[in-house]
């Protein structure tokens, strides 16, 4: 409330490389399905390239005009008017190609859905989420996966790669954008997370496509000129990284010259500015001088002692005065499992009988059903 | 949003890719399902080991800036980044109070998160809480909410203005040797007279003359310093309730009370509080902030719900005031009993106790219980109050809903012109 807020958006950074993210998607997507159902020269790359950074950039800066003093329930009317049509369009076209098999209805289509990749680009700031746009994509995306081969598999894997880097710089942006007084640079921190999450997924697409070359569809009956050679793939491959790294680099620096953000609030809330403390270490917990237990009721205690370990690394905080009773009511896991361990518990650290080896067999096979039920509901 | 998307646009990929047997539509949605799993898994693990905890002076005045210091801790070994805190600090405007950590916060760390908000609204106990943790997966398309439950209590006092009267009226030095000590043997710079040695008594007290003169060792003797004594009286009859609001008696009450409860600790009094509501309304005898401020708690609790009337109260308790004190009388109503008004005030006298009478004119606020008197009725009984009051020479003075009460107890003339 007292501090000023900062001179600097920190979100601005995060919205120009989700921009470039969404450009790289809808190029792949774009370039994927051209390249897929038609002969994919170099000119029509290029137009594609710029013709997307433009409406982007476009999209990006000017779309709040086209929003301004349109209502709330006029946009999710108009929204939902929008999404029904687009939606049986898709069904349609997709529909129609697949029942034909036909190539030249495929290609028409592909042309018709780059079209309406660059329409919903230039709208990209009309709604709430970028949902239009990534649909379109995906939609592309499934044009090229019916071609086959290694146009389908890049298609497939770059696709999912870019949706998800897409996503996650969207995240972040909006979680930003919602709290316009914080302050952190987390282009990098965001970009690290997304691949970190990603990688298996995208090694995973890999490997079955590499064990797995993708056929075409089988339907089709292909009339265009013999498929294009390794060398050419390649070219167009070289020509398509080229076109996007120069397509982003605008993209970038545009939309982080041009892009103002209208500022959007709950009027319940208030987003504070917060002084941040350093980061410092936690007391490190007392060392434990654990009594020894043997034979089987230290196993049965060891089990009950790890439950409670899970526990704490799970976010549960017991307290000295909770007893075993008390912990076994507190501990979000299931039941009965937790009272039957309990029970086993009290008895062998309490209780003046060695516990039998059933006993001890029961109290682990508890543990290890309480522990993988902890944070799941009760019941 | 997007992941009801990737639910439709997954399901209709695999069924395409399964009814079509094409394998890369298959594997497209395998991919898809892949991105989701990790989603929900990264965000059901994003929220362990995390706490926060809030550090907060329990109590500020209206209009104080507060700072509030929540510790997040991350009990986990991940490193956490943009977790989102919520805050209910019930004495702002605003329901919640929005935070983010956008981190990094490493495992094992702790980082204090201080922000800085308004008491905006009226004094009273106000809850502060609960905290409520989220953060989501690192595509934002599962989200993980906590709340710690935990529920503190915010006192908030009225906001305090000087009375410039009362200090006139009852500033006296602190080391005066005239009226505010007693001929008991104490630690004052008065001068009582000299005794006999005994063990225990400090060497510096010794008199060196008199220790001379008698061959065994004596002592000075000094009073007990007695320090000012200021007795608050309250109105706390429920038949003189009115208003509604910011202009009710109670308001006037309890923030007439607070500004001279206030100025009476501040220039170093003892002070108590005496009033009789449902529950009764005790303030022991105290000086310092620490007892203001406990006053001030126990003030905005007050309810006007007694039956015991104001002066009925002042003479259960007027024999245990001391001698060179100050009694305010704050009345709720101008039609009190000037008989046996006059017999209190007489009473406070006889015991070298110096009455200020305090009355906040019910009659000039909104009625909600009972009909208010006629304008003429108030202008009379008020010339009546005045005349017994200025006959016996008491300060006193009338506050009626009109008056803004910031203005009226500024006023250096505050005790001198209302008769």
């Amino acid at each position: 409330m007292s501090a000023p807020a900062p001179r600097a958006d920190a979100a601005l950074p995060l919205l120009a490389a989700r921009s470039v993210a969404l450009y790289a998607l809808s190029l792949h997507a774009v370039a994927s399905a051209l390249l897929a159902w038609t002969q994919g020269d170099t000119g029509l790359l290029v137009l594609c390239a710029a013709g997307l950074a433009a409406t982007l950039v476009i999209g990006e800066s000017f779309s709040g005009v086209f929003d301004a003093g349109v209502e709330r329930t006029s946009r999710l009317r108009l929204r939902i008017t929008t999404g029904a049509a687009y939606g049986g369009l898709v069904v349609l076209a997709l529909t129609a190609a697949v029942g034909s098999g036909d190539p030249r209805l495929l290609r028409q289509v592909a042309i018709l859905f780059t079209l309406l990749q660059a329409a919903f680009l230039l709208l990209v700031d009309l709604g709430r989420t970028h949902v239009g746009p990534v649909a379109n994509a995906l939609v592309l995306v499934v044009l090229a996966a019916l071609r086959g081969g290694v146009i389908a598999a890049v298609g497939v894997t770059g696709g999912v790669a870019l949706l998800g880097f897409f996503l996650a710089l969207d995240h972040a942006a909006r979680v930003l954008q919602a709290y316009p007084r914080a302050r952190g640079d987390l282009l990098g921190a965001t970009l690290r997370r997304a691949a970190a999450a990603l990688a298996p997924t995208i090694l995973g697409l890999t490997l079955l496509f590499i064990l797995f070359p993708p056929s075409p569809y089988a339907r089709v009956q292909f009339t265009v000129a013999d498929p294009a050679r390794d060398e050419e793939m390649a070219a167009a491959y070289r020509r398509l990284i080229a076109l996007a790294l120069a397509g982003s680099a605008l993209v970038f620096g545009l939309v982080r010259l041009l892009r103002r953000d209208r500022g959007k609030g709950a009027p319940l809330e208030e987003t504070l500015a917060v002084e941040r403390g350093v980061e410092e270490a936690l007391p490190e917990p007392a060392p434990l001088s654990p009594r020894e237990y043997r034979g089987r009721r230290g196993r049965i205690v060891r089990a009950y002692v790890g439950v409670l370990a899970s526990a704490g690394e799970a976010g549960f905080r017991s307290r000295p005065s909770h007893t075993p009773r008390d912990l076994a009511a507190l501990l979000p896991a299931p039941p009965a499992p937790l009272s039957a361990l309990t029970d086993l518990f009290v008895a062998a650290r309490y209780g003046p009988d060695e516990p039998s080896e059933e006993q001890a067999l029961a109290a682990e096979k508890a543990a290890r059903t309480v522990a993988a039920g902890l944070g799941k509901a009760r019941g | 949003m997007y992941r009801r998307f990737l639910y439709v646009a997954i399901g209709f990929v695999g069924l395409l890719g399964v009814a079509l047997r094409v394998q890369a539509l298959a594997v497209l949605a395998l991919g898809g399902a892949a991105l989701l799993f990790f989603a929900w898994r990264e965000a059901r693990r994003g929220l362990a080991g995390l706490t926060v905890v809030r550090d907060l002076y329990p109590s500020a005045f209206e209009d104080d800036e507060v700072p509030v210091s929540l510790a997040l801790e991350n009990h986990s070994r991940r490193t956490s980044w943009l977790v989102e805190i919520g805050d209910s600090f019930g004495p702002a405007v605003a329901e919640r109070q929005a935070l983010l950590e956008p981190g990094p916060l490493h495992g094992a760390r702790r980082r204090r998160l201080t922000y800085r908000t308004l008491c905006s609204r009226s004094w009273g106990i106000h809850a502060v809480g609960p905290l409520r943790l989220a953060t989501s997966d690192p595509f934002g398309l599962f989200h993980a909410e906590r709340s710690e439950p935990e529920v503190a209590p915010f006192a908030v006092f009225p906001r305090v203005w000087s009375v410039a009267g009362l200090e006139k009226l009852g500033a006296r030095p602190s080391l005066s040797p005239q009226e505010i000590t007693s001929p008991r043997p104490g630690q004052s710079l008065a001068y009582l007279g000299v005794r006999d040695y005994r063990p225990g008594d400090d060497m510096r007290r010794i008199h060196w003359p008199a220790t001379a003169r008698r061959g065994s060792p004596a002592v000075k003797e000094h009073e007990v310093d007695l320090v000012p004594y200021f007795t608050l009286f309250l109105d706390l009859d429920r038949a003189h309730r009115a208003g509604t609001g910011l202009k009710s008696t109670l308001e006037y009450l309890v923030r007439t009370s607070a500004c001279l409860v206030w100025t009476a600790a501040r220039r170093g009094d003892l002070v108590q509080v005496l009033g009789e509501g449902h529950s009764g309304l005790v303030v022991p005898p105290g000086a310092g902030t620490l007892h203001a401020t406990h006053a001030l708690y126990e003030l905005i609790r007050a309810q006007q719900d007694g039956r015991l009337p104001l002066l009925e109260l002042v003479e259960q308790h007027h024999r245990h005031l001391p001698p060179g004190s100050t009694a305010a009388l704050l009345s709720g109503t101008l039609f009190l009993d000037l008989g046996r008004l006059e017999e209190a005030l007489g009473a406070l006298r006889a015991r070298g106790v110096r009455p200020v009478v305090l009355i906040v004119n019910k009659d000039s606020f909104l009625p909600i219980e009972r009909r208010a008197a006629p304008r003429e009725q108030a202008a009379e009984r008020a010339r009546a109050v005045g005349s017994l009051l200025r006959a016996h020479a008491v300060p006193g003075a009338i506050f009626s809903a009109e008056e803004e009460l910031e203005d009226a107890l500024g006023r250096p003339d505050l005790f001198e012109e209302s008769w």
